[in-house]
């Protein structure tokens, strides 16, 4: 089958930086694939180009068959997109804000309507579809992110951090919302920090450190490639972190110097 | 308010279409900014209703329709018809394009639409027409209120043809201020980086407000010069050059009936310009638009280290504050009066309207300049100078408490301040160093320059009165910690009653320092006593208790 994204020497640079080089991808349908790095490694750079909002960059990348450069818009219509740091506006209400986006996907106000109801709902946000969301925890706008995302019914859904603020019990229902939305095939590309989670969802891993992929594969891959342990040691062997307890040590005694 | 002016743009749906864009998309984006516009200032911003009246908007087209009502009146009285329509052009054109910028640049520049809009299939076109749209309607509610009185005048004077006429160049001079904008917008953001941008932006927020209300102070002053009385004044070649005069120009045809070079070329220059360029900037700069906008929240750039404040305010820091509660306090606001755009908005216009006092006051007679100034020395007008400080410094200590990132005042909870007295005083201090001693020592060179020694005195006196009454306004007022107060309306206007009291209590002090001047040695009796007041005021906020202080 066709790959649903494909980059090919895919480098981006601001000014004198370069943030991502030559990244090379192919991802296949129904593939849950998460993307891990410290910070500042590129992830979100690597999603904003892939989703089409940053349209300057090197190289190739097709999503769905369609160039991200020149083809932008029908890309967009297919994807979702959930940003971090709860970017939404605050001054709406979940049901006016999904209406609003909604309508930017071009569909009937009545669907809208109905399936942002039925979603807020199964997120336990029925009792405040109506309020602003000035007062929202961070929990409860990402919750609403995700609907706002998903709500055009995309076939690749691509998520930055998207369990950031999330209680447990959310975390384990948007869990289960990815594996589900895989088993109905479509395919999902997201970046996470936390690494249990990764370690259970994802089909593929890929770990992405000052620009360059360093790891790309199963988690059994990943684990036979000579790293033992949990996906977060081989995450810290690989990233060349490997000096936290020495780290730990000095941050002690530095709290003890006079 | 909204469905009728959503149901108005429809009417153009046409001319959307033809420009290629989608029109159900751009009625959503509009329609949403205008529902948040109308939330944003709303007094009260916790409650769930949906307020349709935004207050701090309505304030300002009163503004507007004052400024409106006094072009009326230029308009009626010059008898040149060439200069009123110029002035009125460059007036509108100089209005809107500032407004635009500091009122307006939040919107235009919202960063937060990269990522709500941007993921969305949304052609950068379509976002473009979405945000002229939302930018055409704000601006026309701000036009009508600013060309009101000046059309109705024109109605009446000039006959119903010129007076349709200006309504046409008045719109062609708000394309010319939005088109002039959004460039000048495009060239910034080519060459600069975000935080000078809204830098940039800063320093013309802070030109705006100063020019408001030196507006009102020196207009008036203009209206007496001889020039504008000249009713012979025709239009030169030079004229192409200006901007107003394009409109004045085409006006003038159907005015005097004169068709000559100059006439036409600044009529076709008037038309020609609008179209030209709003044809420029729907080709070729929607898409570099929004991708420079997209780039603004990206870029990561390290910013190069600062130089660290003034040496001469580290070395007064080292002098006047102890170590501790007190010096942190210290940095803290001076760091925040040096770097916090906000608060340099309020504070820097409220020096302005120092400089615009000491105009008025020195400059009030219809005598020449000489004859001013030798006059000058005769009276007490020094005085009032000296005391005018107070009010800049109060408007500071009352803005340095509030702070958009007022939530960070936890740390003053959380810390072990034994003496909260410490923090105020810190603060306190932070203000006098970095303006007040600034201000006053420009004043001082100012007096001395014009009062000779005469003046020496009364600043030694005036110096110690005025830190007198920051202290006593500190005492008086609800104590609040530095950057520790939500900016609502509640908190920025602070309690009236407070004000006023603050008011009598400054005007008293320098009505007394009037009087003991007239006294023989009347101030250097009495100035032991006001340094002894001050010591005592001083030992007081440092006993400040945490019972004392407001949380606000």
């Amino acid at each position: 089958m066709a790959s649903v994204i494909s980059t090919q020497g895919l480098t981006k640079k601001y000014q004198k930086a370069t943030v991502l080089k030559n990244i090379n991808l192919e991802i296949q349908p129904g593939e849950v694939i998460g993307y891990i790095g410290p910070n500042g490694a590129g992830k979100s750079t690597t999603i904003k180009i892939m989703t089409g909002i940053i349209p300057e960059f090197e190289g190739e990348v097709n999503v769905l068959g369609f160039d991200v450069r020149t083809q932008a818009l029908e890309a967009k219509r297919k994807i979702g997109y959930i940003p971090e740091n709860a970017a939404l506006y605050e001054v709406l209400t979940p049901l006016e804000y999904l209406s609003f986006v909604g309508q930017l996907y071009q569909l009937e106000k009545e669907v809208i309507s109905a399936r942002a109801k039925e979603l807020l709902n199964l997120f336990d946000l029925a009792k405040q579809m109506e309020m602003r969301m000035t007062t929202f925890s961070k929990g409860m706008k990402q919750k609403v992110l995700l609907i706002a995302g998903m709500l055009h019914n995309p076939d690749i859904l691509f998520l930055d951090e998207p369990l950031s603020g999330l209680d447990a019990n959310a975390v384990i229902l948007v869990k289960e919302i990815l594996v589900q939305l895989k088993k109905s095939g479509k395919t999902i590309f997201y970046s996470s920090h936390i690494m249990d989670v990764v370690e259970k969802i994802s089909d593929r891993i890929i770990i992405i450190n000052k620009g360059e992929i360093i790891a790309n594969g199963s988690f059994t891959e990943l684990n036979n490639a000579a790293h033992q342990g949990s996906l977060e040691d081989i995450f810290t062997q690989l990233t060349g972190n490997r000096e936290h307890i020495e780290v730990a040590e000095q941050f002690i005694q530095a709290l003890n110097n006079k | 308010m909204i469905a009728f002016l959503i149901r108005f743009i429809s009417l153009f749906k046409w001319l959307y279409n033809w420009m290629g864009v989608d029109f159900q998309q751009m009625k959503t984006i509009v329609a949403t900014k205008l529902l948040m516009d109308n939330r944003r200032h709303v007094v009260g911003a916790t409650s769930q209703k949906d307020g349709n009246v935004n207050a701090s908007f309505i304030g300002v087209m009163v503004i507007y329709g004052i400024l409106g009502l006094f072009f009326s009146y230029i308009i009626y009285v010059i008898p040149s018809f060439l200069i009123s329509m110029t002035m009125y052009h460059s007036y509108l054109i100089l209005m809107v394009s500032l407004t635009l910028v500091s009122d307006f640049s939040s919107v235009l520049l919202d960063t937060s639409d990269n990522t709500i809009i941007l993921p969305r299939p949304v052609s950068s076109k379509t976002l473009l027409a979405a945000r002229v749209t939302h930018i055409v309607i704000y601006l026309t509610q701000i036009t009508i209120a600013l060309s009101l009185g000046a059309l109705v005048a024109t109605f009446i004077k000039f006959g119903w043809v010129i007076g349709f006429l200006l309504m046409i160049t008045t719109i062609l001079s708000l394309l010319f201020a939005l088109i002039l904008t959004n460039g000048l917008y495009l060239v910034l953001m080519r060459f600069t980086s975000e935080e000078k941008l809204k830098n940039i932006i800063n320093y013309f927020q802070i030109a705006m407000t100063f020019l408001m209300m030196g507006a009102y102070q020196i207009l008036p002053r203009l209206m007496s010069k001889n020039f504008l009385e000249d009713s012979s004044f025709v239009l030169t070649w030079w004229a192409a050059l200006v901007p107003p005069m394009w409109m004045a120009g085409l006006l003038d045809i159907f005015y005097s009936s004169t068709v000559d070079s100059v006439h036409v070329v600044c009529a076709l220059f008037a038309i020609g310009f609008s179209v030209v360029a709003a044809f420029l900037m729907s080709k070729f700069f929607s898409s570099t638009f929004s991708e420079k906008l997209a780039d603004l929240g990206t870029t990561n750039v390290a910013a190069e280290p600062k130089q660290n404040r003034s040496g001469f305010l580290l070395g007064t820091r080292n002098i006047i504050t102890t170590q501790g509660i007190e010096r942190a306090s210290f940095d803290l606001v001076s760091a925040a009066l040096a770097r916090d755009r906000k608060l340099k908005l309020k504070i820097y216009p409220s020096i302005g309207s120092i400089v615009i006092l000491a105009v008025v006051v020195v400059f009030n007679g219809k005598e020449s300049f000489q004859g001013t100034l030798n006059n000058l020395s005769n009276l007490s007008a020094h005085i009032f100078l000296i005391y005018s400080v107070f009010l800049v410094i109060q408007t500071i200590m009352t803005q340095v408490c509030i702070s958009d990132y007022f939530k960070a005042g936890w740390v003053f909870n959380a810390a072990p301040i034994n003496k909260p007295g410490l923090v105020l005083l810190g603060s306190w201090k932070a203000v006098l160093a970095s303006f007040f001693v600034p201000i006053y020592g420009v004043i001082t060179v100012f007096v001395v320059l014009i009062w000779k020694t005469n003046g020496v005195d009364d600043l030694i006196f005036g110096l110690v009165a005025n830190i007198f009454v920051t202290l006593i306004t500190i005492i008086v007022s609800s104590k609040h910690f530095p950057l520790s107060l939500e900016p609502n309306a509640k908190n920025q206007a602070g309690n009236f009653v407070k004000v006023i009291l603050i008011m009598m209590i400054i005007g008293a002090i320098g009505f007394g320092h009037y009087l003991l001047t007239k006294v023989e040695y009347g101030l250097w009796i009495s100035f032991p006593l006001i340094i002894g007041l001050t010591y005592f005021c001083y030992a007081k906020v440092k006993a400040s208790t945490w019972s004392q202080i407001d949380l606000g």
